[in-house]
């Protein structure tokens, strides 16, 4: 009897051990999901593509839009002044130099945002293939999608990225370094994949001309003439950016009216003592310095909070096209091309006399004003000059990459 | 009588009380008399001096009384008979007197069933030795008349129960108590576990207690942090910043393991709190402490289990140890319900401790000129009192404090209302219930382009990296409001004497609201700013915090003593965080978020997480002589991942008092031995558990999906390990020595490992790698004088620790954000580590090249002092001038003073520019572009290229290169002048009328706190940011303010 209720006791209390455990258990497992994040694990429907296809188009706004400042200012087009009210940054007044710090934040968040926008883009076509899609024309949006951000993200890399002074190219997902030539191939690999999900005609044109700067930045003139051939035209609206206040354009927030770090250089007033005419592309205004006298001259391209910035446009293409002319010696073709985009400006026609290479710099300069491409093309050209022997001309992969990224030495 | 020590007497007490009969024997004052009344006084042995506050009680009664200012006390309604009274007084040795509370004439009584409480009747009573014999009646009671005075036994006997007898003796009611000093407090109760206490004598682990009124009484402490300052041995609690209700961070010990924000967690009244520092819309590094909120003067005491070894029974977070704190609670008075009143008010300066210097910053007019003097004022009103049944205590505080710089300021209103109800000697109910609203202007400053020093330290030139000057800053509003209740009921019920239970609910209920304006009317140089811009942040978190526990307690034999705890811990918080910033208003007469054109950010974030916990412990003493603990804790927690296996968290301790022994040299009053191990652990941050989290980004695409969080699902907490051994002496009452030494080791850290970039991954947390650490804490406090006229002692606290992180597995060293602080293998966590300067370089033709530096880096020392320690002296005389100081230091660390380096950089320091240019490259851009914004000095011409004096300038500056930043990683060895006060009680001198009229004491107080420094550090403060104010940065000065000197004046009144 004794021993029976020992044992009655015994399983009791091995009872009331076993339904605290499994209650505490029950108890800390039934909490509340977070309103304002989601497990990644539960983004596997064909409804919530959407979702994430925004946010691959959001990263790839934020990201475009530094990634354009740091380089114009790292080219001759922009240059920091701490005499400019606003401009405050050490860290921009390194990038200006060429003296860059692997450590330098501005471009760590650069950095940071691209590594996202390729993650963002893969990782969309990786969840992609994992669903059959009901919406045949929303399964199409999301291929399309991620492999035209994947191909942008890699040639961002190839064009701005380096892992020295003078040696371009990126990295992928902690994988070792990827010359620059080798990343655009990566790059055009997938905005060619990108054709097979295009919607219209439109997106055809886009692609070609993006696959056509790669292949002109790569070298490859043969292939960049074939894909620009097939690019945009006159008339075409220009594939951009898009910003609004809660994403605000980097150029208006850190080089323009939002706050001026970047004024840009004096030789695009000389422009447009030259030509009034030319403030149709060259959109800058006066500023003064600290002491109310000196005169800087900031942009106004991007005059709003939201002003979109173009990523290409059927002017550049037309400029790649006239480019590739000249090399070929079909200078009259070439000089045809950019007298049509001066006409879309308003600008008198060049005389075929007044036309060089040296003019279709300056031509790409003042067309595309501001949109990243006067650092590839100092390269390109040989007009790196600007800048002390030994500067970066390229944005450095960064310390914080060098650190985690075993693969790199 | 004395029965001698306290413990051997509970010892024998507890026994007592199994047997199954008690006696109640009652001498009254009357014949007729059932209670009587019993008074006396209470003084200290050696001075004489009266111990006003000394706690008096009638042991097996719900009697007792607090003493008054003479030391007095009277406590009516004692049933007569023999009776334990005992006095106690904090750093006194409890003293126990066991009398007969007698009437002339007549001793009578009652007799009552231990297990039930009810009469018995039919019992025979006789006194020994005598005629007298009768019989109790239907209330159990019994009468005798007409005796003697003297000593008699009383004899009961009664079938069924053990025979009894009792001595008692018939004489007056008076019962005086000459206390000694208690000078190593081991008859304090400490908390031992979650449900453990026991007295400090016996403890197992090192207890430390910081009892606040001791120091509140002497000093107007803005914060808790400030009251802990120096007092505690391992444990350092220190400002990030000088601003009023800034942040400020513990430092325990080694530092415990290599994750989480490495601080303790904080229960008070037991309800754990949100301690949380709340940034919303920066300032530029420093948030708001919600620990400020909490009042010092509602604190009675702050217990601290420092480690793993002593909070095994708190389980995972409580490696950082556990701060308990308890808040002031009533006490029975003679008078019945009447309540003791003390008001006290302080009025005081908080000033500029160290000013800028003109030789080292060229604006440091502008610099001095932001700093101010700001005012302090604070009321304090606090009531308590209490009954048989109820006790109570009320307060009503109001702290208006200003820093020192512009517009800091913080207004803080604290209620509290703690009651507890004894309707019985079994059940003890006490609610505890505070509210706290607290408003605060925090400055701009630290790493904020509008901030004051920032713009008045880095330029020759102040105010340039703002447009519209001095008043565009002074003008950005910063108002943080806050509303917070923290309440908590508990009911400890004791229906047998050898088993108790305890039940507790505690409510954390907090509200905070951050309203920042950027006025229209200034400019900032940036268009978000420079048309006005308003920033609302709200934060809403409710914790509720639950408990059950029960104790059985066992006595097989007189040298045995056993109890058994167990019991189950409950938490659940809820957090919900909503921000949004609009800009762009048109006029500056409407500034709401709605008049804002612009809107930048909105965002919304919500957090609800449990934890839960069963624990057990089994106590064992044996003959009073061996203690031992032995703890097991199974947790469970929502943050731990899925795939985690189950955690539990084993301790064992163990006591000696080799004192109990007869060979034991009697000088040594106390002689304990302990030793204990434990192991805690600290939990993953919320969704760390989920291997990818995804969170909305608005833009013109609308609401995308971006790579928030990767996390782990198989991720358990980290696990810390901790040995602790020590001892414990008292040496003839005069002096008291404590030393532990510790060993911690962690594993299984949760840290969180930086991705490449390229990945696009953002960090993610594993379990990795192993850090160690060590320690050894020494504490001797000494009564130097004590005699009438004079008291003197004081206290001595030495603390050592170094810890080195073993094993970091494959990943590579752990960087701050600045790239400055490290965790990396061989070397001390947070350890500066970075290029070493090597020298000056020389172009070929003899000029200035710039600096040269190693490629690799190298440590440069811990930002965390290697050796921490305080003196503390309380010097008294005649009782009625009373002289404080608290004197304190840290050595062995280092500290990095950014805000130098940058003013290096913008041509602020005269030095460097002279040596700029001295060497001919002052606002050029030669020499690596150091000396850009630097203007020549005047009249100064440059050295000649190669000659000595040019090399010798070359290599000075070269070692002030800005760009190398082990030049200004510093020596922060410092002392400190911490607390010093200087009062006089008019106890003694207040006039008859007005003593008669309810008038207790009148104290006037003097004081001041940080009142000297010496240090070789170049900065103005040296303590700033020694704890870091963000993740793993530390010991990094970066333009943040320094902390103020303060002088005070109190007023204290008690009626």
């Amino acid at each position: 009897m004794k021993n029976t209720h020992r044992m009655l006791c015994r399983l009791l209390l091995a009872l009331l051990l076993m339904g605290m455990v499994s209650a505490c258990n029950d108890f800390v497992n039934d909490v509340d999901p977070p309103v304002d994040q989601i497990d990644g694990n539960r983004l596997t429907q064909e409804s919530q593509m959407p979702f994430l296809m925004a946010g691959v188009q959001q990263r790839f706004a934020t990201t475009y839009g530094q990634t354009i400042v740091l380089a114009d200012a790292l080219s001759d087009a922009l240059f920091f002044d701490s005499e400019v009210p606003g401009a405050v940054l050490r860290s921009f007044e390194d990038i200006d130099f060429g003296e860059i710090e692997l450590d330098n934040s501005s471009v760590e968040a650069q950095f940071v945002d691209l590594g996202e926008l390729r993650f963002l883009a893969d990782d969309l076509l990786r969840r992609a293939q994992e669903i059959t899609f009901d919406d045949a024309d929303l399964e199409r949006q999301v291929f399309f999608v991620g492999n035209l951000y994947g191909g942008i993200a890699r040639y961002l890399y190839a064009t701005y990225t380096g892992l020295d002074e003078t040696t371009g190219g990126g990295v992928l997902d902690g994988g070792p370094f990827v010359p620059a030539r080798e990343m655009y191939r990566l790059a055009i690999e997938r905005l060619q994949s990108a054709l097979v999900y295009i919607s219209d005609g439109y997106d055809e044109s886009v692609l070609n001309s993006i696959i056509a700067r790669c292949q002109l930045f790569s070298g490859n003139q043969a292939e960049a003439a074939a894909f620009a051939g097939r690019g945009l035209m006159a008339g075409d609206p220009p594939f951009q950016a898009k910003y609004n206040s809660e994403s605000a354009n980097f150029y208006w927030a850190q080089a323009g009216r939002g706050q001026t770090q970047f004024v840009v250089g004096d030789r695009f007033a000389l422009f447009l003592e030259d030509d009034e005419a030319e403030s149709t592309r060259v959109k800058i205004e006066e500023i003064l310095g600290f002491d109310d006298e000196t005169v800087y001259w900031r942009q106004k391209r991007y005059a709003g909070i939201d002003a979109p910035i173009p990523f290409i446009s059927w002017q550049e293409n037309e400029l790649m096209l006239a480019e590739l002319d000249l090399r070929a010696n079909r200078v009259q073709e070439a000089l045809d091309r950019v007298n049509a985009v001066r006409a879309f400006y308003q600008l008198s026609q060049l005389q075929g006399f007044e036309f060089d290479l040296d003019v279709l710099v300056d031509e790409r300069e003042k067309t595309l004003f501001l949109q990243g491409l006067r650092l590839p093309d100092q390269r390109r050209f040989d007009l790196f000059d600007h800048l002390e022997e030994g500067a970066w001309q390229y944005l450095p992969i960064t310390e914080s990459e060098r650190n985690n990224n075993p693969n790199l030495d | 009588m004395d029965f001698g020590r306290s413990a051997n007497h509970a010892a024998r007490a507890r026994h007592l009380r199994t047997t199954t009969l008690i006696l109640l024997t009652c001498l009254a004052n009357t014949a007729f008399s059932q209670t009587a009344s019993v008074g006396g006084i209470v003084m200290d042995r050696r001075t004489g001096q009266p111990l006003a506050g000394a706690n008096i009680v009638v042991v097996g009664t719900r009697l007792g009384a607090a003493a008054d200012e003479f030391g007095r006390y009277l406590i009516t309604g004692v049933p007569t008979g023999a009776r334990t009274v005992r006095a106690s007084y904090l750093g006194y040795r409890t003293k126990t007197t066991r009398t007969q509370i007698k009437a002339i004439g007549a001793l009578s009584g009652k007799i009552v069933d231990n297990v039930t409480g009810k009469p018995i009747s039919g019992i025979q009573v006789s006194i020994k030795g005598t005629e007298f014999t009768t019989t109790t009646d239907d209330t159990g009671g019994y009468d005798f008349r007409d005796l003697e005075s003297g000593s008699y036994v009383i004899q009961i006997k009664k079938n069924g129960y053990q025979p009894l007898e009792s001595m008692v003796s018939v004489k007056a009611n008076e019962v005086k108590f000459f206390l000694k000093e208690d000078i190593i407090r081991g008859e304090e109760i400490v908390v031992t576990g979650i449900a453990s206490r026991t007295a400090k004598s016996v403890a197992e682990v090192a207890a430390s207690r910081v009892h606040a009124p001791a120091f509140t009484e002497k000093l107007s402490y803005s914060t808790t942090s400030q009251l802990l300052n120096g007092k505690l041995a391992g444990v350092q609690v220190r400002q990030s910043s000088g601003n009023v209700g800034g942040g400020f961070r513990f430092d325990m010990r080694s530092g415990g393991g290599l994750n989480g924000n490495e601080q303790p967690i904080i229960y008070v009244d037991g309800v754990r709190i949100d301690n949380a520092e709340i940034f919303g819309f920066e300032v530029g590094g420093q948030g708001v402490n919600l620990l400020a909120e909490l009042n010092p003067e509602e604190i009675e005491n702050i217990e601290v289990l420092k480690g793993p070894a002593g909070a095994v029974s708190y389980g995972t977070d409580g490696s950082n140890g556990v701060v308990l704190v308890t808040t002031r609670r009533g006490a029975y008075s003679a008078d019945g319900a009447k309540a003791r009143f003390n008001y006290k008010i302080t009025n005081g300066w908080n000033t500029q401790a160290s000013d800028y210097s003109p030789g080292e910053l060229l604006s440091a007019a502008d610099a001095n000129s932001v700093l101010r003097t700001g005012s302090v004022l604070q009321n304090t009103l606090n009531a308590s009192g209490g009954s048989e049944s109820v006790r109570y205590f009320a307060a009503l505080d109001s702290r208006i404090e200003e820093g020192i710089l512009k517009p800091n300021r913080l207004d803080r209103k604290n209620l509290r209302a703690n009651i507890d109800f004894l309707p019985n000697d079994r059940l003890v109910v006490s609610a505890s219930t505070s509210f706290t609203l607290s408003k605060m202007q925090r400055p701009s400053n630290d790493n904020n382009v509008f901030g004051y020093l920032i713009n008045t330290t880095i330029s020759p030139t102040s105010y340039e990296f703002v447009g519209g000057g001095r008043s565009a800053i002074e003008n950005i509003d910063d108002d943080n409001e806050s509303n917070r209740f923290v309440g908590s009921l508990r009911a400890e019920y004791q229906p047998t004497d050898f088993f108790s239970t305890r039940v507790s609910l505690g409510l954390d209920d907090h509200d905070f609201e951050q309203e920042q304006l950027y006025p229209v009317t200034e400019t900032y140089n940036e268009a978000t700013f420079d048309a006005g811009l308003r920033n609302h942040f709200s934060r809403k978190s409710r914790a509720v915090t639950a408990g059950f526990d029960g104790r059985l307690s066992i006595s097989p034999n007189r040298d045995l003593n056993v109890s058994l705890v167990g019991g189950v811990q409950l938490f659940d918080r809820q957090l919900e965080t909503f921000s949004t910033q609009r800009y762009d208003f048109l006029t500056p007469l409407i500034t709401t978020l709605k008049a804002g054109s612009q809107q930048s950010t909105i965002d919304q974030t919500s957090l609800h997480e449990r934890q839960a916990g069963v624990f057990s412990e089994a106590n064992v003493a044996i003959a009073n002589r061996y203690f031992l603990s032995l703890k097991l804790r199974r947790d469970f927690a929502s943050r731990i991942g899925r795939d985690a296996a189950s955690i539990y968290y084993p301790g064992a301790s163990l006591a000696w008092r080799l004192d109990s022994f007869r060979w034991f040299p009697g000088l040594l009053r106390l002689f304990k031995l302990r030793a204990a191990y434990g192991e805690t652990g600290i939990l993953p941050s919320s969704l760390d558990a989920i291997d990818l989290v995804f969170r909305p980004e608005s833009g013109a695409y609308g609401a995308g999906g971006i790579a928030a969080r990767a996390g782990n699902s198989k991720l358990k907490p980290e696990r810390v390990r901790e040995l602790e051994l020590g001892l414990d002496a008292e040496l003839g009452g005069r002096l008291a020595a404590e030393l532990t030494y510790y060993k911690q080791k962690a594993n299984d850290s949760i840290f969180e490992i930086p991705r490449a970039p390229s990945t696009g991954l953002p960090s993610a947390p594993i379990n990795v790698g192993e850090i160690e650490g060590s320690g050894l804490e020494t504490l001797v406090h000494a009564s130097i004088l004590r005699t009438k006229a004079i008291d003197v002692s004081m206290s001595f606290i030495n603390s050592w620790q170094r810890n080195e992180v073993r094993d970091i597995g494959s990943v590579q060293p752990i960087f701050d954000s600045f790239s400055l602080n490290v965790i990396k293998e061989g070397l001390a966590k947070h350890e500066f580590y970075t290029e070493p300067f090597l020298g000056a370089l020389f172009n070929d033709d003899g000029t200035y090249y710039g600096p040269d530096y190693g490629d690799a880096p190298l440590a440069h020392g811990n930002p965390l002092p290697s050796y921490t320690g305080s003196w503390t002296l309380n010097f008294q005389l005649f009782g009625s001038l009373r002289l404080y100081a608290l004197v304190d230091w840290a050595t062995g660390h280092k500290i990095w003073n950014g805000s130098r380096s940058q003013s290096y950089l913008a041509g602020n320091n005269p030095a460097y520019n002279l040596l700029a240019t001295q060497l001919g490259i002052a606002g050029t851009f030669e020499a690596d572009g150091v000396a850009w914004d630097v203007e020549p000095v005047a009249g100064v011409d440059p050295f000649t290229p190669g000659t000595r004096e040019y090399v010798e300038a070359g290599e000075a500056f070269a070692r002030m290169d800005p760009f190398v930043d082990s030049n200004f990683i510093e020596d922060a060895d410092f002392i400190k002048l911490r607390e010093l006060s200087l009062g006089y009680s008019l106890k003694g001198i207040l006039p008859q009328t007005w003593k008669r009229s309810g008038l207790r004491d009148i104290t006037l107080t003097l004081s001041g706190q940080n009142l000297f420094t010496s240090t070789k550090y170049s900065g103005p403060e040296v303590e700033v940011n020694w704890s870091g104010a963000r993740d793993l940065e530390r010991g990094q000065d970066y333009f943040t303010l320094q902390i103020p000197r303060t002088y005070s004046v109190t007023l204290n009144v008690a009626f």
